[in-house]
């Protein structure tokens, strides 16, 4: 990702890149298309490749499921992937 | 007339379709084309409406906006949640 754009946004003078008359995306459009991240399969393994400080979440599917809606609803989840052990506790 | 028993079954049928179709919509908000999905929808809200449908004739209004009155306002003659039902 181009930096000028964040620098950019700032409208501080002492920043060069700044171009008032333009759009502040013009530089991203063109640059991200919908193939590079959109319904890609190949992610794993690939992390290198995705731009950091942002999060991503591996696509669901539709499958796993349990058995019956009473089932579902007892475990909090109608997904089998998605029934996890909980691990929750604070970062301090 | 369905007796108790049938009702507190009726009641667990709601509750768990409706829990379905919470996940259901969930998944479908971010899959909206999902073949599987949209099936398994079509089938559990058919079967949730019918259950609050056959509820709601035999045993009075669950959801507000589904009150149907004739000289009164129905929502309030059942027991509240608090008084220990639902």
């Amino acid at each position: 990702m181009d930096k000028r754009n964040y620098h950019g946004s700032t409208g501080r003078k002492s920043m060069s890149s700044y171009r008032p008359n333009d759009p502040v995306c013009s530089d991203m459009i063109g640059g991200y298309t919908s193939d590079d991240m959109c319904e890609r399969e190949d992610y794993e393994g690939a992390f290198d490749r995705f731009p950091i400080g942002m999060a991503y979440v591996p696509w669901q599917r539709f499958r796993n499921l349990y058995e019956n809606e009473f089932v579902a609803l007892s475990r909090g989840t109608m997904f089998k992937e998605l029934d996890l052990e909980w691990r929750g506790r604070s970062c301090k | 007339m369905m007796d108790g028993n049938n009702r507190d079954k009726l009641f667990a049928c709601i509750e768990a379709t409706s829990f379905v179709c919470d996940e259901l919509r969930l998944f479908l908000d971010t899959h909206p084309t999902d073949r599987a999905a949209l099936d398994y929808w079509d089938r559990v809200s058919k079967v949730r409406n019918e259950a609050v449908r056959e509820y709601t004739k035999c045993y009075g209004p669950i959801e507000w906006y589904r009150v149907e009155n004739d000289d009164r306002w129905a929502w309030v003659e059942e027991p509240w949640p608090w008084e220990g039902r639902c």
